[in-house]
């Protein structure tokens, strides 16, 4: 738990210089696909609420992978969604764990641009029943209709409710989840 | 934008023996490969034997749209014995027998075998058939089967300490977890490893390493030197175009890593793959349900009552919607 807390805290130092230019750091809020200048990692790195996952991705060299030009969407926790973990994060953002770290984010990564839109189509189009994407894990996710809202679920049962518009980015898009979608 | 078709030739190449070039014509491979053996793939040999037949195609150009080369036909015999050495003949330039444009909508259709009626369809923008050796694609799968390494991880052989890990008795929260809780594809068992030093790792009875396999983020972390007794594999041409990527970039377990060819150091981690190759013919899998494809891509390939598109690792797939069978499978090139 103090790595994380070290981490957050190391984040938010990181963030100060963003902070103070808003318009130029946070993507586009979409649920639908805009077009954005702004890659992944600009995304990801410009919002406040992903300061530990940005941190993240940087700690483990994830985070060239999006600035490149790949296309992803990331299923992105959100900082409160990490500091949900407790003590079951154990070691997770440890100096000599990080090949743990790069596994946990690499599952939170799905090819392509995949927006809340698509996935509604996809679940309508499967008879409201749940839809599988493919991650860059060893598995895939289901995304699911829960009322109004959208549930997201790991091979291994974790679960988490996606959090407001996804952004669209250039090189793909984030989609803020509200846990981690690993079970540690 | 370009982009490119590689149609039929595609299932030719996935059921070829990997290092292989049959030019998308027909192969037989038997193979042992890739260099180094493994302490779970029986000495070292492995990724089998495939045959397979199709037709070649075209070559992307470097224009706005894709370019029709008339490349069809690349049949080829090819009998590979499975260390890089097939021996396939590339025919080339013989008639495309298995041609397809595209229209405004993105639709691909048959297209006459007429060279001038072609020209013309590459001046509009016409998407053909293409040439295999281009639109080739890296067969992760079947690297990623090597397995374990035998061996002492380079990080603890400096110890010389016998490779005993440091501190046994203090084992690591994900000692536990299995190859699927790493994302890993290239285990062959799911269980019984230990992570030690950035790797997950196998124990003799008295402690000891005996054979290791580097993490993404641990042993290959930016900054670390390649394993020199781990192998990795160099991309294909149209990896490298799609990525934006030079030679020294290479493959390794889901990922493509920057390493400097004088110092071998990792200098980044380029992209994450899903390893996913699929072929004309086959049925999209599960795992590609909701429309992914790329926004730059999304007024050209966009779904539609007769075709869905899905993506994955550059390429984007075109699959019928009531059978679920892919149709084509489209090179994207930046």
């Amino acid at each position: 738990m103090k790595h994380i807390v070290h981490l957050l805290a190391a984040a938010a130092v990181l963030a100060l210089p963003a902070c103070s230019k808003p318009a130029a750091t946070s993507g586009a809020a979409a649920t639908e696909a805009v077009k954005s200048d702004k890659s992944l990692g600009d995304v990801i790195g410009g919002d406040s609420q992903f300061k530990t996952l940005a941190s993240a991705l940087k700690a483990t060299g994830l985070d060239g992978v999006f600035t490149g030009k790949g296309d992803y969407t990331v299923l992105a926790p959100t900082d409160a969604a990490f500091t949900a973990l407790g003590d079951k994060a154990g070691d997770l953002t440890a100096p000599d764990q990080k090949a743990a770290l790069a596994a946990v984010l690499r599952s939170h990564v799905v090819p392509g641009m995949l927006t809340t839109a698509d996935i509604g189509k996809a679940i309508d189009a499967n008879g409201g029943k749940p839809i599988s994407m493919r991650t860059m894990g060893a598995g895939s996710v289901k995304f699911a209709r829960t009322g109004s809202g959208l549930t997201v679920t790991a091979d291994d049962g974790s679960a988490a409710k996606l959090s407001g518009e996804g952004m669209s980015a250039s090189n793909g898009a984030v989609l803020p989840i509200d846990a981690v979608l690993k079970k540690l | 934008m370009r982009k490119l078709l590689s149609g039929i030739a595609l299932a030719a190449l996935a059921a070829t023996t990997l290092h292989s070039d049959p030019g998308g014509g027909k192969g037989n491979g038997g193979g042992k490969d890739h260099g180094k053996g493994s302490a779970e793939n029986s000495g070292g040999n492995g990724n089998g034997s495939g045959n397979g037949s199709g037709n070649g195609g075209g070559k992307p150009d470097h224009g706005q749209s894709a370019k029709h080369e008339d490349r069809g036909n690349d049949n080829g015999n090819g009998n590979g014995d499975g260390n890089d050495h097939g021996n396939g003949n590339k025919a080339d330039r013989g008639q495309s027998m298995a041609d397809h444009r595209q229209d405004d909508r993105g639709w691909t259709q048959p297209v006459g075998k007429n060279r001038a009626e072609d020209r013309r369809s590459e001046n509009q923008g016409r998407i053909t058939q293409n040439d295999s050796r281009d639109a080739r694609r890296g067969n992760w799968r079947e690297y990623d089967q090597r397995g374990l390494v035998n061996g002492c991880p380079p990080g603890l052989a400096k110890k010389n300490n016998g490779c005993l890990p440091p501190g046994q008795a203090k084992q690591s929260n994900y000692d536990r977890y299995d190859r699927n809780w790493w994302g890993l594809r290239g285990l062959t068992n799911t269980s019984g490893y230990r992570y030690v030093d950035g790797n997950l790792v196998r124990l003799s009875s008295n402690g000891s390493v005996m054979s290791y396999y580097p993490l993404l983020g641990g042993a290959l972390s930016v900054g670390n030197a390649w394993p020199s007794g781990w192998q990795s594999t160099p991309l294909t041409s149209n990896y490298s175009n799609y990525y934006g990527l030079d030679n020294d970039y290479r493959y390794y377990d889901g990922a493509i890593y920057n390493v400097d060819p004088g110092t071998s150091t990792i200098q980044r981690i380029a992209a994450l793959l899903t390893g996913d190759t699929f072929n004309v013919g086959q049925r999209m899998p599960s795992g590609y349900d909701a429309y992914n494809v790329p926004y730059q891509y999304r007024n050209q390939y966009a779904d539609r009552p007769d075709a869905n598109y899905r993506y994955s690792d550059g390429y984007v797939y075109q699959t019928d919607p009531k059978t679920q069978l892919i149709v084509a499978a489209i090179q994207l090139l930046t």
